[in-house]
């Protein structure tokens, strides 16, 4: 499967889509155009059966530059708002995909383009990609949230008000990002990485993804209701008869 | 049960308990029993006020090495609800336990056992140990809640999507495991820690419970059980 959107390419292949950042020449700011084909992109491979991962990439030598602000100029405030409110739709979609949602920050990851990956649900990293909050520096505001959730508050207000670059070992250090790659070997890493998920049962990942992500957004005893009722869904199932069966086979013929 | 466990050994040595899973032909599994006998285990170092300490061990090769999956085999849905609320029973003993527990992990500790570290306060690992956490190769879901509490969200997810196995140094760098010892120097690190640690007074080792909004709770579960479309909640939530 193949399909161009304006700014974005989603292509499906093997189990695997891909969401292309598609403006290389803009190093793929984000724009008004983007965060709709985006919002579409991400509807696209939900609803597209044989995709069990989703890799989430920039075309060129960026991931993202960040937001268009080219495109802001003369623009009104109801504008502006209008343009910010699409983008919040767009990273809503991509943090509340059923499917497993993998950022590859291959180079610069600015701005928005660190919403984008922060809506997924985690990032792998070239050793030659940078991260940059540059919000601060252009007199707006973002990205609060889902960083501070991630490398923790003091770090993400560091990042955020002094607007500077970190390198992909920093970005490892603060849990930015889970792996740092060899630009050469990132390639065969994400590889590596899609093919241990993609043959995994699509309803386990989904049922652990939303228990993950509801649950460290409530206090503990909650997040155990919510895996509670996740388990009951899956046995309402009969896909876990499955796993078992095949599980305790592979045990018995390795014993024997 | 305490005199009659099949599952499980417990020693007392001074003011620490040594608690051992104990089914090594098995790699210790945890099955219906055991999750029995360690809901009983904890209940008795509740009760006695001379207990400072808990340390998790696992006899023979590795200290857990997963769910007990035969048991599961041809079980009804039924069984398998009650044997994994049994286990949340078991985990929710070790983790509410006002005494300090320390697990001490070697082998290829999988799931389950995992998941039983995991409560425990912290963990200490012999150096060789591996990690995993099955669930999404087996079509189960589990460790949802404490392993991103411990490790981030976003390395629980990765670790529970792929499957795959972990090491001790990534264990250490994520946070899974506080401390990676020798073999040759397994016992008396771990007696350092044991000694540091109950050269406390009782009372300052208690630990304190954390009280729950009730309101926000309730809430909160019937906005998810919404989302999954998850019938009868008075049966899920105790």
């Amino acid at each position: 499967m193949l399909k161009d959107f304006q700014t974005v390419r989603v292509t499906v292949e093997d189990k695997v889509a891909t969401i292309l950042l598609n403006r290389a020449e803009k190093r793929n700011a984000l724009n008004y155009q983007m965060c709709v084909d985006l919002h579409e992109a991400v509807q696209l491979v939900t609803e597209d059966a044989e995709a069990r991962v989703v890799l989430v990439r920039g075309a060129g030598p960026s991931f993202c530059a960040g937001g268009d602000g080219k495109e802001r100029v003369g623009k009104s405030e109801a504008w502006v708002r209008d343009r910010r409110m699409k983008a919040f739709a767009a990273y809503d979609a991509l943090q509340e995909c059923p499917k497993p949602c993998i950022a590859v920050a291959h180079g610069p990851v600015i701005g928005s383009g660190g919403e984008i990956a922060g809506a997924c649900d985690f990032t792998i990293a070239s050793d030659k990609a940078s991260f940059r909050y540059p919000e601060t520096v252009h007199g707006s505001v973002g990205a609060g949230q889902r960083l501070a959730r991630t490398v923790g508050k003091a770090m993400a207000k560091d990042l955020l008000f002094t607007g500077r670059t970190i390198d992909a070992a920093e970005a490892l250090r603060i849990r930015l990002v889970n792996r740092v790659i060899p630009h050469d070997e990132l390639e065969a890493a994400v590889a590596q990485l899609v093919a241990s998920i993609k043959d995994n049962f699509p309803l386990s990942i989904e049922l652990m993804k939303k228990c993950i992500d509801w649950g460290t957004e409530s206090d503990l005893r909650t997040g155990m209701a919510y895996e509670r009722m996740a388990i009951d869904r899956l046995l309402a199932t009969g896909e876990w008869r499955k796993g078992i069966d095949n599980f305790a086979d592979k045990l018995t013929n390795k014993a024997g | 049960m305490l005199d009659a466990m099949e599952t499980l050994t417990l020693e007392r040595a001074g003011d620490v308990v040594h608690l051992t899973l104990n089914r090594p032909d098995k790699r210790n599994a945890l099955n219906y029993r055991m999750c029995e006998e360690l809901i009983a285990a904890m209940k008795a170092v509740e009760e006695d006020p001379a207990v400072k300490l808990v340390v998790f061990r696992g006899a023979g090769v590795t200290f857990c090495g997963g769910a007990d999956v035969h048991e599961r085999k041809g079980a009804s849905i039924d069984w398998m609800r009650r044997r994994r609320l049994l286990a949340f029973e078991a985990y929710d003993a070790i983790q509410r336990c006002t005494r300090p527990c320390i697990s001490v992990l070697h082998g290829t500790v999988i799931g389950s056992g995992c998941g039983i570290a995991i409560m425990t306060d912290f963990v200490v690992a012999r150096e060789g140990a591996t990690f995993r956490f099955p669930e999404a190769a087996i079509g189960s879901v589990g460790a949802t809640q404490h392993l991103p509490r411990v490790i981030g969200k976003a390395m629980a997810k990765e670790l529970l999507f792929t499957a795959r196995f972990f090491n001790c140094a990534e264990a250490l760098r994520m946070g899974f495991v506080n401390a990676v010892l020798p073999a040759d120097g397994l016992e008396e690190g771990v007696a350092g820690m044991v000694a540091a640690i109950s050269a406390a007074p009782a009372a300052s080792l208690s630990l304190f419970k954390r009280r729950i909004e009730e309101e926000v709770h309730d809430r909160q579960v019937r906005a998810f059980q919404d989302f999954l479309a998850v019938p009868a909640i008075d049966e899920v939530v105790p």
